[in-house]
């Protein structure tokens, strides 16, 4: 999943996870504030509901001990008339408990017929009482409102029927009595300063309303919505704000059964709810906490996130910009592993090789340069020029360069090939060589008349001329050879430049080559009546160098010297040997070199000044290629100078110590290791570990020493190093392992390029037994070179796999590794060239085979006397009638690497001509 | 091959050079030569030519030296008579082709009037002693 994308979701799911836990957390506060509260409300309730019963029984107890009395005092009336001792009635604490403040009785027409107090006036008892009493036959006692007297206090009245033996309305019994007597238990309760207890009439006055000190009697309650609900529900609660106080409560009333009152117990709401207030502050206080460092959590995790994600943009940033530069780039490039399978190859290189990304990924570049020039070193930065075969079967020149780019711990991580297209270049330089090379022969066609015409004439043949004729001829003579000569410096320029000079490198003794410079020199040197002497030391001194080209060198510092020397002067030139290098002196008493010429002395066509260039004949090229052909040998070319006195030209070439014939020691018991190496100290040192070990040393120098001893001898092992002059290590191990005489002998390499050896050579199983780099470990070498000469000696059965596939090839080289030796074949005529060459054990044969079927190397296989045995592991069913002609048959998808492993076994076991035909 | 080397059979398209070798080889060194001014020519005059030695230039038009030389090799009279190439392609792969060829050496181009006698002896004398 592409990044944005991942981030996108994370931070959806970051902030969604916060939110989730945030709204988890407020629902959880709320709905525990929720249950909190309704404790607390329940709890008040509970506290209402037992006070309210508290209450409803000391209101039934009052009003049953006012009914008692006035029961008794209709009892007494009934019986004795009106003459009942109202005031002992009163008194009589047995009967009044102090409830009764008056009584008074009264006829049907509601006057009053007796009475303890005198009544005020006239007025008879309240003509509602009595219309209510005489409406109700059953004996309820009836509560009237409740009356302010004069002096302030109150009073309410309850009475009851007096009815007739007929059980007609005989009148009514009252008793008046103090109302604020019913909210008197508030005192016993556990009521507070502002909780009330109120006794209502059904009529929706207050009989009392007490809270704290307050009493208040006589409110009309008909509009509040108390009276409201208790009309419609006998008993219940509700919240309601106090209409004389406005304090908040709740409330709880029951309807009391045999009374027409009301009772209710209203809790201030916020003392009640005081502890569940507390509690849901901190409910809150800690969710609001909770939802802060969740926040807070989720801005740093998404701010992480943020930097994550800005440093990952960098990263893809710039892999965007590096693919699109790798993408786009103008050159081919590709990236591969250590063992060189290319990973990534960029659109450039595979429009160079005409293959699909895909086609080319999991090859080698290796595999994709023309056998021939596989040879040639491209590692570590050094391009070579080497042919390409593009899908198509077109060549493709290319320069490539590996670099190798090493981890943090220095092993190579990977390789980055950088591939050049330079087959447009290659047919512009072909083209310009062609061109100057075809206008140098076009000039010397002419020439070699003029000079033959000039030459003829001035040697006399077409008989004497006269003197002014002659010197004019000679004239012309000179400046025809000046003009050969410098036809032929530009045509070598060319082939400098172009790399195609060619060195035939092989060691040269300097004095015997200087002697015969010299030599052919002495005309022109006589000439200018130049001395020519050489001085040279005792001893010889050889350089691995190409001889003619070396003479070719020394030749024009030769010419040059006598050209510029004085009349009558000496040439010096003097040969000498320090610290492993050749030096050669050529010194002149000539003018020397002016100051200002020396830096452009060995640039093309300089000379010091044109006019005596033209006087001593030089081309201007001279010391351009003599400078370029010292530097191709590994030499260096330079001068020292001095106007007026004379110049010295020198240089230097490597030395080599003279080669030990290794033909000439006696016979040798110990096995012997030919030790390949141009160092001689290395090569001494390397011979000197295997000496120890038990070994014999040779020393060959190059890759042609090397091929000469082994074609001499019989070697147990061979190190190589890679670095070697003219031919190199890798190109020497390849030429070896195509030839049966030398492709058995085991190879270690030990160079300080060894990793990069390994990759050219990867693929090419058992090129090499063992990669040793440099500084040498003498035990690794020692253990290696045992390693190499034993295994060698255990001659392993030798199979013949002929395979297009390298990876597969690579599979089974590490398969059989120790168990078998493989040679691989990956075309039927690489497969039929291998058969010519030797007899294998076995034949591994794949079928599909890029120039064919390997069916048709079997009249090859079969050729061979006794004819190998033949496992097919091919993707291919084989059918039946070719069956009989292989020894098994193995499925590529199906075979495991046991398997091959086992059916190989199995089939070289069955193979009875084996054991006969290896001895 | 230890005779003298007397008669020569030159070919050489370039009639300039013809004539001044032609003259170089007869006036300086005293050789019986017959110039032809192309293979064709060299073929039809080489059953006469009696030559000891051919002599031939290697880049013509039609048939080069080669194929020159491979056609006189047809012939009986000049089937084993010694070669040697003038030319001034003396590259070191091309020199090995000549002598491939059978070849006794190369006389390189431009040559010298007054020494390509003696080179051509020498040549010859070293062939015949070896």
């Amino acid at each position: 999943m592409p990044f944005e994308r991942r981030y996108l979701y994370s931070s959806t799911a970051i902030v969604a996870a916060a939110l989730l836990l945030i709204a988890l957390i407020w629902s959880i506060t709320s709905e525990r504030v929720a249950y909190e509260r309704a404790m607390a409300v329940k709890d008040t309730r509970d506290d209402n509901r037992n006070i309210g019963s508290m209450v409803e029984e000391h209101t039934l107890g009052v009003l049953s001990a006012l009914n008692q009395g006035l029961a008794f005092v209709r009892l007494q009336y009934m019986r004795d008339g009106p003459q009942v001792p109202l005031l002992q009635v009163l008194q009589d604490s047995s009967i009044n408990r102090g409830l009764i403040g008056s009584i008074e009785i009264a006829g049907p027409d509601g006057r009053i017929v007796e009475a303890s107090a005198p009544t005020v006036g006239n007025a008879g008892i309240d003509p509602a009482i009595i219309a209510a009493l005489a409406a109700d036959d059953t004996d309820a006692p009836f509560i009237g409102a409740p009356r302010q007297e004069g002096d302030g206090t109150w009073r309410a009245p309850i009475a009851r029927r007096l009815t007739q033996p007929d059980g007609s309305f005989g009148g009514a019994v009252l008793a008046w009595f103090d109302p604020v007597e019913l909210g008197n238990v508030y005192r016993r309760t556990s009521l507070g300063e502002d909780d009330a207890i109120l006794v209502l009439h059904r009529d929706g006055r207050a009989l009392v309303r007490r809270s704290g000190d307050r009493v208040t009697v006589g409110d009309d309650y008909n509009d509040a919505p108390l009276m409201k609900a208790a009309r419609q529900n006998p008993a219940g609660s509700l919240v309601t704000r106090g209409r004389v106080d406005n304090v908040i409560r709740i409330l709880d009333y029951t309807t009391m059964r045999d009374y027409p009152l009301i009772v209710a117990v209203g809790t201030a709401e916020d003392p009640a709810l005081g502890g569940y207030r507390r509690k849901a502050r901190d409910y809150y206080s800690i969710a609001s906490v909770a939802t802060i460092a969740i926040a807070v959590l989720a801005f740093v995790l998404m701010r992480a996130m943020a930097k994550q994600r800005s440093a990952l943009d960098d990263l893809v940033r710039n892999e965007r910009r590096f693919r699109a530069t790798f993408d786009q780039a103008f050159v081919g490039m590709a990236q591969s592993a250590p063992d060189g399978q290319i990973l990534q190859a960029n659109q450039k290189l595979c429009e160079m090789l005409g293959y699909e990304e895909d086609e080319v990924r999991g090859r080698t570049m290796d595999s994709f340069v023309l056998p021939a020039d596989r040879d040639m070193p491209h590692h570590d930065g050094r391009a070579a020029q080497q042919r390409l075969l593009r899908k198509d079967g077109r060549i493709a020149w290319a320069d490539i360069a590996t670099t190798v780019v090493r981890d943090s711990a220095g092993a190579v991580d990977r390789c980055v090939t950088v591939v050049h297209d330079i087959t447009e270049f290659k047919r512009i330089d072909r083209m310009k060589s062609e061109f100057v090379s075809m206008v140098s022969h076009e000039l010397r066609t002419p020439l070699t008349s003029i000079r033959g015409s000039l030459g003829l004439v001035a040697g006399g043949v077409a008989g004497a001329l006269p003197e002014a004729a002659r010197n004019l001829v000679d004239i012309a003579k000179t400046n025809c050879e000046r003009l050969i000569r410098l036809i032929n410096d530009i045509l070598d320029t060319e082939k400098i430049e172009s790399g195609k000079m060619a060195f035939e490198i092989a060691e040269v003794e300097l004095e015997p080559l200087l002697a015969a410079a010299i030599a052919a020199n002495q005309g022109f040197a006589e000439q200018h009546g130049v001395m020519v002497v050489l001085h040279a030391p005792p001893q010889p001194v050889r350089v691995m160098a190409d001889a003619d080209r070396l003479t070719q060198v020394v030749t024009n510092l030769l010419s040059n010297a006598i050209k510029f020397s004085p009349p009558n002067s000496a040439v010096q030139v003097t040969l000498s040997e320090a610290a492993g290098n050749a030096q050669v002196e050529v010194q002149d008493r000539g003018p020397g070199i002016a100051h200002e010429f020396r830096d452009r002395i060995f640039r093309k066509f300089s000379q010091a000044d044109s006019s005596d260039s033209r006087a001593r004949g030089g081309t201007g090229l001279g010391l351009n290629i003599s400078k370029a052909i010292i530097e191709k040998l590994g030499g260096t070319l330079g001068f020292t100078s001095e106007v007026g006195q004379g110049s010295i030209f020198h240089f230097g070439l490597p030395a080599v110590v003279p080669r030990t014939a290794t033909a000439a020691t006696g016979p040798r018991t110990r096995p012997l290791v030919l030790v390949i190496e141009d160092d001689p100290d290395i090569a001494r040192l390397i011979v000197m570990m295997l000496d120890k070990a038990g070994f014999e040393g040779d020393i060959a120098r190059t890759a042609a020493e090397a091929r000469e001893d082994l074609a001499q001898r019989r070697y147990a092992a061979m190190t190589v190093d890679l670095k070697l002059p003219g031919e190199d290590g890798v190109a020497l191990i390849r030429s070896l392992r195509r030839e049966p005489p030398t492709r058995e002998v085991p190879v270690i390499v030990v160079s300080a390029v060894a990793d990069e050896g390994r990759i050219q050579l990867n693929g090419e199983a058992h090129a090499v037994a063992e990669w040793l780099g440099k500084p040498i470990d003498e035990n690794r070498l020692v253990r290696a070179v045992r390693e190499a000469v034993s295994g060698r000696e255990s001659q392993h059965p030798c199979i013949l796999h002929v395979e297009d596939d390298p990876d597969i090839q690579r599979v089974a080289a590490a398969i059989a590794q120790g168990i078998f030796h493989l040679e691989f074949a990956g075309t039927v005529a690489e497969a039929r060239s291998a058969l010519a060459q030797r007899h294998f054990d076995l034949v591994l044969l794949d079928l599909r085979l890029p120039d064919g079927s390997g069916w048709d190397v079997m009249p090859a296989i079969e050729a061979q006397d006794p004819p190998p045995p033949v496992v097919v592991f091919s993707v291919d069913d084989v059918p039946l009638a070719a069956r009989a002609r292989v020894a098994a048959v193995l499925t590529k998808t199906d075979t495991s690497n046991e398997k091959l492993v086992a059916t190989i076994r199995d089939v070289l076991a069955r193979t009875p001509e084996r054991a006969g035909m290896r001895s | 091959m230890a005779r003298e080397l007397r008669r020569i059979l030159y070919v050489e398209d370039e009639a300039d050079i013809r004539t001044v070798a032609k003259m170089a080889l007869e006036a300086v060194g005293g050789f019986e030569v017959v110039a032809c001014a192309s293979g064709e020519e060299a073929l039809r005059l080489a059953p006469t030519a009696r030559a000891d030695l051919l002599l031939l230039d290697v880049m013509m038009p039609a048939m080069d030296g080669p194929s020159t030389l491979c056609a006189l090799r047809e012939l009986p009279e000049t089937a084993d008579t010694p070669v040697i190439f003038m030319t001034a392609k003396v590259q070191a792969a091309e020199i090995a082709e000549y002598l491939a060829l059978g070849a006794l050496d190369v006389v390189s181009k431009p040559f010298d009037p007054m020494s390509v006698s003696e080179d051509i002896r020498r040549i010859w004398n070293r062939a015949s002693g070896g």
